[in-house]
């Protein structure tokens, strides 16, 4: 091979080479890289009780092999060697449980918890409810469909983006209280080290020590349904006084929501905002256009409910319809988005119904 | 040697997985079942009280 070519192959290899991440994360706190340190410990061990156990079989096979007149010797048990080979284990894997559960108690260790945060899964998207403050509110995807369905070019962080991430402050500890609400999600954020199941009627508990500001993405994963791979984690790590200003503006914004909600709203604003609500609540389910997926979801244009009685449309998207994938949308959504989704359904996606509700009727 | 030091010896290296032919074939000759069973019930609870002391014992001293 030619230089050139080194050069030139090299420049295929190398940038490939650091997008490929083959070992576990190192993370962002004390107890990611404890983790970290104990699969590398008994990674090497393993490595070391691989090269020798091999290294010995390997050898044994070519040195004493038939073509130089090896002999098998034929004998039934030695009590002396099965004792060494059953303790020699035993003993190995007593010495990495020590340091291993060190850790382990460690990460159990929720006690004393600057800010509680409870983590409910939803098909398919994220609640978090801060305990201690009155801040709650759902996490959804945030890439366009347009990407998902390869009409418009993929961002770096597709299908790793929300619209309202989650946000904690830095060096203090965050204990997560994590549930769901309808199957079993997984809470996974890599650089934290934390991977927890959602459990309906369960609460498992993991907590966190941020040491440095920053934005950190993980997914659901454990397998939920149709949309699992669209229900990503995007965690804020701010420093304590942009934590408390964030803080604040979410109780100013409750306020501005209430006061939003109590206007009157033109119709055809109603309809234009409902829009987006609706591809980013609705149409994973009821699809963009309207026509849902027969079989599993129904369609919108020309539903019975959804060209009928107003109240009825509202009561559903309300209230939900309880033992199917329809969920009660009363508290994800704010009064507003409830009565501009409800105004747009009935107005859009081939439906012509001329009605609208505003949002201080769907308050009621 | 006692039939039931022996069960016990016997019942030791079946937790450990090692026996050999010769104590296999004595036991199976002149060994009495229900000594065996109660000592493989005996290690049993042993062996739990073992690892549930343990663990007391781990808790109690990161504490
Ligand atoms: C997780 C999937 C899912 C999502 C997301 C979802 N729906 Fe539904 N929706 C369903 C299913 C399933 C039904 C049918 C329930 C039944 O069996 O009657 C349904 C039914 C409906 C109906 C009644 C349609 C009919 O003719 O029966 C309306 C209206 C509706 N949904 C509105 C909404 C609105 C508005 C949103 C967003 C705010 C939404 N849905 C989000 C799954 C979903
Ligand atoms: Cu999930």
């Amino acid at each position: 091979m030619t230089k050139a070519m080194v050069l030139a192959l090299s420049l295929f290899v190398l940038p490939a080479k650091a997008d490929w991440q083959v070992n576990m994360t190192q993370g962002v706190t004390e107890l990611s890289r404890e983790i970290f340190d104990l699969h590398m410990l008994i990674f090497w061990i393993c490595v070391v009780i691989g090269v020798a156990v091999f290294g010995v079989m390997f050898y044994s096979i070519f040195k004493h092999r038939k073509s130089k007149g090896a002999v098998a010797e034929h004998w039934h048990e030695n009590t002396t060697v099965e004792v060494i080979w059953t303790v020699v284990p035993f003993v190995i894997l007593i010495s990495m449980a020590v340091p291993a559960t060190a850790t382990l108690i460690n990460m159990y260790d929720t006690s004393e918890a600057d800010v509680d945060i409870q983590v409910t899964g939803y098909q398919w998207k994220w609640r978090y409810q801060y305990l201690n403050e009155d801040i709650d509110f759902f996490s959804n995807l945030s890439t366009p469909r347009d990407e998902i369905n390869n009409v418009q070019v993929k961002n770096s962080n597709y299908l790793l983006e929300v619209d309202k991430p989650l946000v904690i402050p830095v060096n203090k500890k965050v204990r997560f209280l994590i549930t769901s609400n309808d199957v079993i999600h997984s809470w996974w954020v890599p650089n934290f080290a934390v991977k927890k199941d959602a459990i309906p009627g369960f609460v498992n508990e993991s907590w966190v020590r941020v040491e440095e500001p920053g934005i950190y993405r993980g997914q659901c994963t454990e397998l939920c349904g149709k949309e699992h791979g669209f229900m990503p984690i995007v965690v804020e790590v701010k420093a304590e006084a942009d934590y408390a200003r964030w803080v604040a503006d979410q109780k100013a914004m409750k306020l501005i929501s209430a006061g939003a909600a109590s206007q009157n709203y033109a119709v055809a604003d109603l309809i234009a905002k409902g829009e987006g609500v609706y591809n980013a609540a609705c149409a994973g389910c009821h699809q963009v256009n309207g026509q849902g997926m027969p079989g599993a979801f129904p369609a919108i244009t020309a539903s019975a409910i959804a060209t009928g009685p107003i109240q009825k449309h509202l009561d559903i998207v309300l209230n939900g319809k309880a033992g199917t994938a329809m969920q009660a949308f009363k508290q994800q959504l704010s009064a507003v988005d409830l009565a501009a989704v409800v105004t747009f359904q009935r107005n859009g996606l081939g439906n012509s119904v001329g009605d609208s509700i505003q949002p201080s009727a769907v308050q009621q | 040697m006692k039939l039931w030091l022996r069960a016990l010896l016997s019942t030791m290296s079946a937790f450990l997985g090692v026996q050999s032919n010769e104590r296999r074939e004595r036991d199976f000759i002149d060994g009495k079942f229900p000594v065996f069973v109660a000592a493989g019930i005996t290690f049993t609870l042993l062996f739990l009280l073992a690892v549930y002391g343990l663990v007391q014992f781990v808790l109690w001293s990161v504490d």
